[in-house]
């Protein structure tokens, strides 16, 4: 997916929340730390072309919250919550770059719900690659794609220090069991 | 009857050192030559070994009775056999305190009938070791002690020692001090200096065990008589001790053979281990460099175990607050002869030639003399094990590489510690 | 961080401390929450065994491990069986069977820490021991100064007062120098002793001797329990020598921070007005102390090396 498509399926996912959920003053974008974070900014300055007025933007940073702590990290370092409104009432889109084993939405949703209780939470995803681990479906997807288990999705945006946007699927090697 | 074919055989007072087969037959040196027949004796293959002197130690502690489950006579004596030794002098360090000729009488032919090395029993100064009251120093010697000895307590009151030591004077046995200010001591567990600031230990300052000294050195210039300084650890002690001597005063001191390997550095890479806490304590390098030229000089006579053994009960617990001692006797060799950087003919002068002859004891290997010898492996190199004979834990050497190997100790002529044999007893 | 045990700052390197404090900033927040709990360590037991008093030091590790969702359980000498002859090994085989993840301990003994930290798998934290180390301590305070001052690479920090006997010190005597600042320390000669001394840590006497140069004053408080015959005179003489007061202050750097790290003797060293005044950063100290323990706990229990490749899959 080379950064064409990357900017189309950005727009798309734009056009879809505000058709559902109208006037950017009515919700707001909250990424997940790290690929989601940038992806919201991008959406939010989408919205904000579009319709005049950009929603509200925060990010969350799920390591406190994630269920493999003890085995999966190496150097557990934290990034920043930065939530600038109050979420009680609000309608919130989480947005994440990929959607995999919904275990970062559960964590996301966890900590959502200790900043406030918001009416309604949604939830945006550059990519749908499958293997859900838990209950958990987005709300707006841009592209679904096909993988392995094994198989990694690498998001690239320019904002991450990537040379240009784009999105890699890079194969598990063969004899891997 | 034993022969011990082609050893190294190394005794300073004979002028001996060559290679050469050794007979031993009823307890004494019978025959010292080249290709000796064999006859009936047992032969016992030395090549690449060395026969020395066996080995007196002047400071070790065996709490018997009283305290028998950190050692008793019979397994320091086996640990004793184990590291070379064939004579121990005992400190009173027992409970009851051996301060009154009546207790000596059982406790000196126990030492005597001991399975391996033989312990001769030193009698306390004072009462209790106490430091107030005079013990019964006559009746001690009378009894078979054959030293007097202050138990490694360092003594208050100046002028008990000073009566101590007029009183002990004509009786003429040595007398046994541990130098050091009590009040400078009191709440420290480690030499005093960089390392106790940077690990925050209080510290005894080497100024407790150099005060003591010159105490003790201008008081036996007051009353005469025979001091042998038990615990001497820092480089400016040799220097008052080697004053003392030139001036005449009959003086003469033991050095810890650990104290020539570690310095206070050991406790912080050992993470405070307890083992590594010790009275006086471990100095640090420029001490212990110096301690080892003054073995080479003669400015310092011996080299002991000072033998302290604690078990893991009494070891276990906090640095600050664990008793101060370790096991001695089954490294000890091999810390001298590799801090003497593998002179034979030095280490049998201050393991075994000195302490006899403050003892009084005869000395040597020559043919009719006592069969009293150690066979050792001067050029293995391996890391200390824990203890094998003494019920004591603490081995600040442990895991240290050091060079050389007791093999077999010979007493009046009988093996008494084979390192071929299992051990009997733990 | 890949250490099991924080025994001290001795042995700590410059990237631990700034890695430790980095994620102590970040963990202010959650103390700033409508909810101020997080359940990263949900599951895992946190001991608290303090052998010696301390509220202070206590409730903050306390609440620390409780933030963070971890159990607590706590185990002070005077309710145990320390006092019926029960050794520190013992108490701690017994704390062992409880299968604790980590182990807090405040000890009158130096060492006592690192005895467990060899002996146990679980992680041991050391919350004072003897007079040798207080990093949780010194870390706090490394994290208020660095607040206030941004950078500590080439500031001057002034210790002052009974470095010998304070653990506090001793932590901030290596933790500060790894980071780039300068340590002057000033006190009474009992106190402040040459072995001391060394690269990037000059020993000067009185506290006049440092108000110029000082970005930071640190006044360590008098214990005069721990204190043998003869280490100090009167509080009278303590204080014109060593004591801060406002007219002292006046001669210092307009910014200069002073901290302490409590109880305060007013009166000793430190008079009330200074204690309390706008230059005093003490309270600011507390509520750093939760932050950096969350860390230091956060760290030292949250996290194995990773097998190589597919981070994705850990939790996406």
């Amino acid at each position: 997916m080379g950064a064409r498509d990357l900017e189309r399926s950005v727009a798309r996912l734009a056009n879809e929340i505000t058709e559902h959920l109208g006037d950017p003053d009515g919700f707001v974008l909250i990424g997940i730390i790290t690929g989601g974070a940038h992806l919201a900014e991008r959406l939010a300055a989408r919205i904000g072309a579009v319709e005049g007025k950009r929603p509200g933007l925060g990010t969350i940073d799920i390591t406190l919250y994630r269920d493999d702590l003890y085995t999966g990290l190496e150097k557990p370092s934290l990034g920043e919550t930065h939530i600038p409104f109050e979420l009680n009432g609000r309608v919130v889109v989480l947005v994440d770059d990929v959607l995999f084993t919904g275990r970062t939405v559960r964590a996301a949703l966890d900590e959502l719900m200790d900043y406030g209780r918001p009416d309604c939470v949604q939830l945006a995803v550059l990519i749908d690659r499958g293997h859900r681990e838990l209950p958990i479906a987005a709300d707006y997807v841009g592209r679904t794609i096909q993988t392995g288990k094994k198989d990694r999705v690498v998001v690239q945006l320019v904002e991450d220090g990537s040379p240009e946007d784009g999105v890699k699927v890079l194969r598990a090697g063969r004899g891997q069991p | 009857m034993l022969l011990l074919r082609s050893a190294r055989v190394v005794s300073p007072p004979d002028q001996l050192d060559a290679i050469c087969d050794l007979r031993v037959v009823d307890g004494r040196v019978a025959e010292i030559g080249v290709d000796l027949p064999a006859g009936d004796s047992k032969v016992i293959d030395c090549r690449g070994r060395a026969v020395l002197p066996a080995f007196v130690d002047l400071v070790a502690e065996l709490p018997d009775p009283g305290m028998s489950w950190r050692e008793d006579l019979r397994s320091g004596s086996l640990a004793a056999a184990a590291g070379g030794f064939a004579t121990v002098l005992v400190s009173p360090v027992n409970d009851p305190v051996l301060d009154q000729g009546a207790l000596a009488q059982g406790l000196v032919q126990r030492g005597r009938g001991a399975p391996g090395a033989r312990l001769l029993m030193a009698g306390a100064l004072t009462m209790g070791l106490d430091g107030a009251e005079l013990a019964e120093i006559g009746s001690l010697l009378d009894e078979g002690c054959v030293a007097i000895s202050d138990g490694g307590r360092a003594t208050k009151d100046l002028s008990i020692l000073r009566n101590a030591l007029e009183y002990a004077r004509p009786f003429g046995a040595p007398v046994l001090l541990r130098p050091g200010i009590p009040a400078l001591e009191s709440r420290g567990c480690m030499h005093e200096g960089a390392v106790s600031m940077q690990i925050g230990l209080r510290g005894i300052p080497a100024a407790s065990e150099e005060v003591g000294l010159a105490a003790i050195i201008a008081l036996l210039r007051l009353t005469g008589g025979r001091v042998h300084i038990s615990h001497l650890s820092t480089e400016r002690s040799v220097t008052l001790l080697s004053q003392a001597r030139a001036e005449g005063l009959s003086i003469t001191a033991s050095v810890a053979a650990r104290s020539l390997v570690l310095t206070d550095e050991q406790v912080s890479l050992s993470g405070y281990s307890s083992a590594t806490r010790l009275l006086p304590p471990l100095r640090p390098e420029s001490d212990r460099r110096a301690l080892c030229r003054a073995l080479a000089d003669g400015l310092l006579d011996c080299v002991s175990s000072d033998h302290q053994p604690w078990t893991r009960v009494e070891k276990e617990v906090e640095f600050e607050r664990c008793e101060p001692g370790a096991v001695g006797f089954e490294s000890a060799f091999a810390a001298t002869l590799t801090a003497l950087e593998g002179d034979l003919p030095l280490v049998a002068r201050v393991l075994a030639c000195r302490p006899a002859q403050i003892l009084g004891r005869e000395v040597g290997i020559r043919v009719g003399a006592p069969a009293d010898l150690v066979v050792v492996d001067p050029n293995v190199q391996r890391p200390v094990g824990p203890p094998r004979y003494s019920r004591g834990v603490n081995e600040p050497l442990r895991g240290q590489a050091l060079r050389g190997r007791v093999e077999l100790t010979i007493v009046d002529g009988v093996v008494r510690h084979s390192l071929t044999d299992r051990p009997t007893t733990r | 961080m890949k250490r099991k045990d924080m025994l001290g700052l001795r042995d700590s390197t410059a990237e631990e401390i700034g890695l430790i404090l980095d994620t102590a900033a970040r963990f202010r927040s959650v103390s700033e929450r409508r909810i101020k709990k997080v359940p990263t360590l949900r599951g895992r037991t946190i001991v608290t065994a303090f052998f010696e008093d301390s509220t202070r030091t206590r409730l903050s590790f306390d609440v620390a491990a409780k933030r963070l969702s971890a159990d607590t359980l706590g185990f002070s000498a005077s309710s145990s069986s320390t006092k019926k002859g029960e050794t520190l090994m013992d108490t701690a085989r017994n704390l062992d069977a409880m299968k604790p993840d980590a182990i807090v301990i405040r000890h009158p003994c130096a060492g006592a820490p690192h005895m467990l930290a060899q002996a146990f798998p679980w992680s041991v934290l050391n919350a004072g021991d003897g007079i040798n180390e207080h990093p949780s301590q010194a870390l706090l305070d490394m994290l208020t100064m660095r607040d206030h001052l941004g950078s500590l690479a080439g500031r001057t920090v002034a210790i002052v007062g009974d470095v010998y006997h304070s653990r506090v010190a001793r932590s901030n005597l290596y933790g500060l120098p790894k980071v780039g600042a300068r340590v002057l320390l000033a006190g009474p000669g009992t106190m402040c002793r040459p072995q001391m001394a060394r690269p990037g840590v000059e020993l000067l006497h009185r506290v006049d001797d440092v108000l110029a140069e000082a970005d930071v004053i640190m006044m360590l408080r008098i214990q005069r329990e721990r204190l043998a015959p003869g280490m100090m005179s009167t509080s009278r003489e303590y204080a014109r020598f060593y004591g801060l007061d406002l007219e002292r202050l006046e001669r210092a750097r307009p910014e200069v921070l002073v901290m302490h790290p409590g109880p305060i003797n007013r009166g000793v060293e430190m008079s009330p007005d200074v204690a309390d005044g706008d230059r005093s950063v003490i309270l600011e100290q507390v509520t750093n102390g939760v932050a950096v323990r969350m860390a230091l706990m956060y760290l030292l229990l949250g996290g194995e090396p990773l097998p190589p490749g597919g981070d994705d899959a850990a939790a996406s």
